[in-house]
């Protein structure tokens, strides 16, 4: 554990999510560009052409003021945007329109189960706020390429505090936070798409240091889904500790993640720490939120997934089954539909759970029903597998000894001492019988018919 | 109240280019450097002003919450010729410059 | 036909044939740009007038642009050598309402590059010369917009202010020059300068055009959130009430103005108080403390929005900013800058606040507010060498309104003794538009300048 070893670990983390609105953030050009072709999804304040004036998205700041709700922060009533200043070829203004000391909302928290120590984990979130995307590059020999589709497309960033300490507790913190940020319906959040972004930072401090907070911190860069922000992580620890071993401080920089070498590398690409030069943004109005628009928010908010979570356990689902229907809200969603539908209908059924509303559970985490299909088709498949089964035996018999035959070879590995191929052969018999056998009862006729033989 | 303007050196003028983004010729540094501490000088006029108890943020509009519903303007998006109509490099629909590293 | 010295208003009256109006401007622009500089554009095209346009508000008559509002079928240079090639694939919301009331784009008129400065003088494309005696500026930074109308080259214009960039040059070439209250106007399609200062107004020969081209350019914007959702006013309609005022007047902003000037400003408030207006000593913030506040916000402004001319999208690279440019980038970085924020930048905005409220609290006794525009008349061409920021400090009367966002109005009231016209101004309270312009337009009829004579230099 971690009182045992030389360093700690000291980690905060900037997520930025990439908003599902209809238009841009600051101009009502449409904001589809995913797998557009290029330049196409740009109008003039998203290329940065001269003249042109920023008008903010309505729905990209509930969103955002959603988000940070949803996380428990405050809601700053008086708020505005801010300029942040660089320049580089992908932000065609050469300053990010952002929020620098009044961000939509700040101070709030998001709890999970930490697969560390199976206990609760509360990480403090700092601040959400809305900023626009830039353009991206293609590295193409001695030149780049440059798309400004993405740009001006709306982001909330949610800022942590240096929480955590170990690199699994990071992972598990994006996993429950990609369900959180699906349920509420702003984003797709997916990583390997770039809805959902991260930049971790890390730092290490000996475990005796007065010093809560190490004198630098490094950034990283280009980590493209949770298996990577994992290693990443764990490979800027170990060079950082390495660092300071040898008596060295690592340099306050941002690195990249080379996710085919497995390292993190130096992006340095000028002297000195960047001056953003921040200045609150002309074009833009102040808000002073009311309380009627406030109220917009609330009533926007769905039910969250540890809501939800909570809720089917009191169900009757068992909590594993009930946390892993819940990782997703269109499939819990769908439960509750046939929950509804089920009981409402006349059908006597059986159930091996403590309540109908478990075993439906089980079956659709188990997948032992299609749940990708339509309501209708779900419902019957439900039906059919909780509905007392008359096996016909003689027909059973036959068609055991047929899928034996026909399956020569998982019979042979199950006889060298292969258990698991008898699955295939409960699956083949179950197929053949469209479902009209126990499949408990299916094995152990197989166990029988192929050690007797 | 005493001007507390230090001249600016031709390293400053060096390093603020640098955060602007512009060449300067090193000739024209000297000048620079006259030319904007003069006009640091001047400011200073502002030091005579109380402004305790004034606002940290001013915006000269009154306008206030202007936020438009998240509905497309098709007259937006520009077709992929104009977007490009002014590149002085451009290849496959993308602007070109040199590699960044 | 000569339509010189006729205002736009009295050339709709008279419903002339609109191709006979064209041809007329476009030709007497083609003779005479060259002495003038006047503009960076003819549009070859635009005399042959649009049929379908001639019924419409404004009967194709012909109008200026100053060279920093968008225009799709003109490029847009700012005066600039790195826009020297740009064709917007847009236009300004302005340039779309004058084109929907019937104008024809004649040109676009020259000014400083990116409208930094007050002569004209730092634009890339040459010097816009004074229409009453050449070795003079015009005036900046709508220096062109300004000449062409003085010079009868067309019959009204289009300037921007920032701070002193329509009433400077309009004063200096001896013509009406209206800054509205900021956000009165949208900002959609204007090269930005300085973005929490920016106006677009009307440059012409009479206030009442300036009502009526407000008429059409003012409006709220969903193009421009900074933009006033305020009902636009029958302006012109209202000239005819014949208010009368309290007009303010400050000896704080006679504190450095010429002579020549003076004499006019007081037979000017003679003339006021012969029309039945009072006349009311009122104390206002000395405008140098305006300077300081412009120069920095205003520079700190520009450094942000000339970030993105780096010449990948479009125009050349940044080597190509000339050295003015250069120098307001480089203040405005460092104003912005980490250690000298709060010093320099936040301290402007806070002095900023209280320029206004000082306005605000004067409105409370007067109406409006009169003063002379500019403290003298047209400097010499290369003068401006002389001076450490030439255009803040030649601007001063007009920095305290333009930092205050509130409307100003100039109009020529008399000639100095080396022949250059002398501008006064009326300021009024935030949205007050039709204060200024009826004061104006009742002082105009009495001062009865002469604008025809200087045109007739030009034949």
């Amino acid at each position: 554990m971690n009182n045992q070893k030389e360093f700690i670990p000291v980690i905060g983390l900037e997520i930025h999510v990439q908003l599902a609105t209809k238009t841009k953030l600051f101009d009502r050009g449409s904001a589809d560009w995913f797998g557009k072709k290029p330049n196409t999804v740009v109008g003039p304040l998203a290329l940065g052409l001269p003249g042109t004036l920023p008008v903010p998205n309505k729905k990209a700041i509930q969103w955002a003021m959603l988000l940070g709700k949803s996380l428990n922060c405050k809601i700053n009533k008086i708020s505005k945007f801010d300029r942040k200043h660089y320049f580089y070829p992908d932000l065609p203004k050469a300053y990010q329109i952002s929020q620098y000391d009044q961000p939509f909302s700040y101070d709030g928290y998001f709890e999970f189960i930490s697969p560390v120590t199976g206990t609760k984990k509360n990480i403090t979130i700092t601040r959400v706020h809305l900023e626009e995307d830039t353009g991206k590059l293609i590295h193409q020999g001695n030149e780049t390429l440059i798309d400004f589709n993405r740009s001006g497309v709306p982001l909330a960033e949610i800022v942590t505090e240096p929480d955590f300490d170990n690199s699994d507790d990071v992972k598990r913190f994006l996993e429950e936070l990609q369900v959180h940020v699906r349920y509420l319906g702003i984003s797709d959040a997916d990583m390997e798409k770039g809805s959902m972004r991260l930049e971790p930072n890390i730092s290490v401090r000996h475990r005796k240091s007065e010093q809560k907070l190490p004198n630098y911190k490094v950034e990283i860069k280009n980590i493209n889904s949770f298996r990577y922000a994992k290693q990443a992580i764990e490979f800027e620890i170990k060079r950082q500790e390495h660092l300071i071993r040898s008596g060295e401080t690592p340099v306050q920089e941002t690195r990249g993640y080379d996710e085919f070498k497995g390292v993190t590398f130096s992006q340095r690409r000028k002297e000195g720490a960047e001056d953003y030069r921040y200045f609150p943004e002309p074009d833009i109005p102040p808000f002073i939120f009311d309380d009627d628009f406030l109220k917009v928010i609330d009533d926007m908010m769905p039910e969250l997934p540890h809501e939800r979570l909570a809720r089917f356990i009191a169900q009757g689902i068992k909590p594993g089954d009930a946390y892993v229907l819940t990782r997703s809200k269109s499939i819990s969603d769908t439960y509750e539909l046939i929950i509804k539908e089920i009981k409402s209908s006349v059908e006597k059924l059986t159930h091996k759970s403590k309540t109908l509303e478990g075993e439906i559970a089980k079956l659709i985490v188990n997948k032992k029903v299609s749940i990708e299909k339509d309501t209708r088709s779900v419902i019957k498949e439900i039906i059919q597998q909780l509905t007392p089964q008359e096996t016909n035996e003689e027909e059973l018999i036959q068609v055991i000894e047929s899928v034996i035959e026909t399956n020569q070879k998982p019979v042979q590995d199950f006889k060298n001492g292969k258990e698991n191929s008898i699955t295939f052969l409960i699956g083949q018999v179950m197929k053949t019988m469209k479902g009209k056998a126990d499949p408990v009862g299916v094995r152990k006729s197989l166990e029988k018919k192929l050690t007797d033989t | 109240m005493a001007d507390s303007v230090k001249k600016l050196t031709k390293e400053d003028i060096k390093h603020i280019a640098q955060l602007a983004n512009l060449d300067i010729d090193n000739d024209e540094l000297e000048a620079y450097s006259k030319q904007l501490t003069d006009s640091l000088h001047y400011v200073e006029n502002l030091e005579d002003i109380d402004t305790s108890g004034v606002p940290d943020t001013f915006f000269t509009t009154h306008a206030k919450n202007s936020m438009q519903e998240d509905v497309i303007d098709e007259s937006v998006t520009l077709p992929q010729e104009e977007v490009l109509q002014n590149a002085p490099k451009k290849r496959n629909g993308y602007f070109v410059v040199k590699r960044i590293l | 036909m000569d339509f010189r010295g006729i205002s736009l208003t009295e050339l709709l009256v008279q419903k002339n044939n609109p191709q006979d109006v064209i041809n007329y401007f476009y030709n007497r622009t083609k003779r005479h740009n060259d002495a003038i500089n006047a503009y960076l554009y003819v549009d070859e095209s635009e005399p042959i007038a649009k049929k379908n346009r001639v019924s419409s508000l404004l009967n194709a008559i012909p109008l200026a642009l100053k060279d920093n509002i968008l225009t799709k079928h003109q490029p847009t240079t700012a005066a600039s050598q790195i826009l020297s090639n740009f064709m917007s694939p847009y236009a300004a919301t302005i340039t779309h309402k004058l084109t929907q009331a019937g104008a024809t784009i004649l040109g676009k008129t020259n000014m400083d590059a990116w409208a930094h400065g007050s002569s004209t003088e730092t634009s890339d494309f040459g010097i816009t010369t004074n229409p009453y005696n050449v070795a003079f500026v015009a005036g900046g930074s709508s220096g062109g917009s300004a000449a062409a109308v003085a010079a009868g080259l067309v019959p009204a214009a289009i300037g921007t202010e920032t701070a002193g960039s329509i009433r400077g040059p309009a004063s200096w070439s001896g013509v009406v020059g209206l800054k509205p209250t900021y956000g009165r106007v949208s900002r959609y399609g204007i090269i930005a300068m300085g973005s929490s200062w920016d106006c677009p107004g009307p440059i012409t020969q009479t206030v009442e055009d300036a009502a009526l081209l407000l008429e059409i350019l003012a409006g709220v914007d969903r193009y421009d959130a900074t933009s006033i959702n305020a009902p636009v006013e029958r302006y012109k309609k209202q000239l005819e009430e014949n208010k009368k005022f309290t007009i303010g007047v400050a000896d704080e902003y006679f504190d450095g103005v010429d002579k020549d000037v003076m004499k006019s400003v007081d037979s000017s408030l003679s003339r006021l108080t012969k029309l039945g207006h009072r006349i009311k000593k009122i104390h206002l913030m000395h405008p140098k403390y305006a300077i300081s506040v412009y120069m920095l916000l205003q520079r700190s402004e520009v450094s942000s929005n000339l970030g993105r001319y780096d010449g990948i999208r479009y125009g050349k690279n940044r080597s190509y900013f000339g050295q003015e440019a250069q120098r307001r980038i480089m203040l405005g970085s460092y104003a912005l800058s980490t250690g000298y924020y709060d010093k320099y930048y936040k301290k402007a905005q806070k002095v900023r606040y209280i320029i206004r409220e000082d306005f605000e609290k004067v409105f409370q006794d007067v109406d409006i507010i009169f003063a002379p525009t500019m403290p003298i008349t047209a400097t010499r061409i290369g003068d401006i060498s002389s001076f450490s920021f030439y255009g803040e400090q030649m601007d001063v009367l007009a920095e305290p309104a333009a930092a205050a966002g509130i409307p100003a109005i100039t109009i020529p009231a008399g000639i100095d003794h080396k022949g250059l016209p002398i501008g006064v101004q009326f300021m009024g309270p935030y949205l007050g538009e039709s204060l200024i312009l009826q004061a104006a337009y009742q002082l105009e009829k009495e001062i009865q300048f002469d604008r025809l004579s200087v045109m007739k230099k030009y034949e």
